[in-house]
């Protein structure tokens, strides 16, 4: 559940980004090809790191899972030595 | 000047890489030069042999058929026959859907042995034994590291758009690829589609801003070499995945959706009818049955069930739904439902009108079921006799036809709501008609009903 939303806010971010960051609308003949082809290579970094975090997701809630533990273990630790 | 007795199929001119054609009503293709490469690493990476027994490639055997054009001829194939083609305007929600999954898994699995699909049209998926197939075998290619995927445009437009219409608007929304023969315009279906589909975040970019993306980069030329790694391009097909499988269909009641349970038949009328239609077929002995009408598909199992080939077309696209869950939950091969309209069949569409073909240009079927349909054709349709007998003989040879008259309870609920102007509609009439084309071969009254089977034979 938690990947999805990160994967979901990665998106949403990525996406206003691209919105405001884009030229403003050409009334132009439609040529569907370029675009569809550069809009792919725009939105490609966003994919290949959603699936990336989705594919590797248990790896990395292992590594923050351990951190945090050894977080909590140090501050134990502080609490306990006088 | 030789006249070629072989012929290429008028829709097969896009692709150099080869093309269909047709020898004595055997369908072969022809494998160009240009696609030799493509070829050896499809069969020698593996790959036609992992998509073929999954069951998602069409099957081919090499021949030694001549070519059509032997200077530019590699290899000439002959492909399983698909005994009766569909087109995307004719399939339900999941048949759409399935068709999507599949080019996405073919992709996923072509990447896997490094090769791509250059081509997502649906029109390259076809139903094989119950299942959607890539019949476009040349549609494979080798792929080109740190390429974008060339087919993407076309699977939004042929797949995504229209799945995301059915499942946020209408479901007869499909029919919109009648029109459009090329898939849905993303910029179209960006404005039809509602605001909360934004929230989706799949329809969100692969529609709504691919749709942006196309308009304002129109007259680009794209200078940036694209670079769009494997992983991203794994990223790209897995949205997809995503994007299509969130795409529901809650089935809504229609008019035909609860028929079985509010129909006029006895439990005993019933099983006669089911006896009597099943004895009809016996004497055909068909190799192909089409069921008009078919509602979920009880009567065209009783010859599905026997292994003969049925097309099984109804008007709801909410039968013919029913109907497919069902061939694909019992995992059956020989029954195909499709959406069709009898009162508008599918026309030929395409350039020149022979890219897809109008309805009788894909029969005859060898026996027709025109099972409680008459009246629904007379009287909510107003169609004399004589336009139902000229069309029905255009596209079979044998008819097991149900005549149902006006003391039928379903008839008067019929009458009920106009003027009764059908004074012709009745069963003399209606045998004078139809023997000036068909033959009745046999007469049986139903029995505790007042309806009566034929079974006629073309003159």
């Amino acid at each position: 559940m938690k990947e999805r939303i990160i994967q979901s806010w990665i998106l949403i971010l990525g996406f206003f980004a691209i919105v405001l960051f884009s030229p403003p609308t050409a009334h132009a003949y439609l040529d569907p090809g370029s675009g569809s082809y550069i809009f792919q290579l725009l939105i490609g970094a966003l994919l290949g790191l959603t699936f990336t975090v989705k594919t590797y997701w248990h790896r990395i809630r292992e590594i923050f899972g351990s951190i945090l533990k050894k977080m909590s273990n140090d501050k134990e630790e502080d609490q306990n030595t006088p | 000047m030789i006249r070629k007795k072989t012929k290429i199929l008028p829709s097969s001119f896009r692709d150099p890489s080869g093309f269909l054609f047709s020898d004595k009503g055997h369908l072969y293709r022809q494998v160009n030069l240009v696609y030799k490469k493509n070829y050896e690493r499809l069969i020698q990476s593996g790959l036609y042999k992992k998509l073929t027994k999954e069951n998602l490639l069409i099957p081919h055997k090499e021949s030694l058929h001549e070519p059509h054009i032997p200077e530019s001829a590699y290899k000439v194939i002959k492909p399983k026959k698909i005994t009766f083609i569909s087109y995307p305007y004719e399939w339900s929600f999941s048949q759409l859907r399935d068709a999507a999954l599949t080019i996405l898994k073919i992709q996923d699995l072509s990447l896997e042995h490094g090769m791509t699909l250059k081509d997502s049209s649906a029109y390259n998926i076809q139903f094989l034994e119950g299942k959607p197939v890539l019949i476009d075998t040349l549609s494979l290619e080798v792929y080109k590291k740190e390429s974008p995927w060339i087919a993407y445009r076309q699977f939004c437009q042929h797949f995504l758009a229209p799945l995301a219409l059915m499942s946020y608007i209408d479901v007869r929304l499909s029919l919109l690829l009648k029109n459009h023969i090329d898939g849905i315009p993303l910029d179209f279906a960006s404005k039809l589609l509602p605001i909360s589909s934004r929230l989706n975040l799949s329809l969100l970019s692969h529609i709504y801003l691919h749709a942006e993306s196309q308009c304002r980069f129109a007259k680009s030329r794209p200078k940036l070499k694209g670079h769009f790694s494997l992983q991203q391009m794994k990223g790209l097909i897995d949205n997809l995945k995503s994007g299509v499988k969130s795409l529901g269909w809650k089935q809504p009641r229609t008019e035909w959706s609860e028929y079985y349970q509010r129909t006029n038949y006895s439990r005993e009328a019933f099983e006669h009818k089911k006896k009597l239609v099943k004895s009809f077929l016996g004497k055909t002995n068909p190799k192909i049955v089409w069921d008009l009408g078919a509602n979920v598909g009880t009567f065209s199992r009783l010859a599905s069930d026997q292994g003969i080939f049925t097309v099984a077309f109804d008007v709801d696209p909410v039968a013919v739904e029913s109907n497919y869950l069902k061939v694909k939950e019992r995992g059956e091969e020989t029954i195909l439902p499709v959406v069709m309209d009898l009162t508008n069949p599918s026309p030929a569409l395409g350039w020149a009108q022979e890219e897809r073909d109008s309805l009788t240009a894909r029969g005859p079927a060898d026996t027709l079921l025109a099972l409680a349909l008459i009246h629904h054709l007379c009287i909510s349709n107003n169609l004399p006799f004589e336009n139902i007998s000229s069309f029905l003989v255009k596209n079979c040879r044998y008819l097991i036809i149900e005549f149902v008259p006006k003391e039928d309870s379903q008839v008067k609920r019929l009458l009920s709501m106009r003027k009764d102007i059908f004074g012709n509609y009745n069963q003399k009439q209606f045998e004078k008609v139809f023997s000036d084309s068909f033959q009745i071969l046999k007469r049986e009254p139903i029995k505790e009903s007042k309806r009566i089977l034929y079974l006629m034979k073309k003159r």
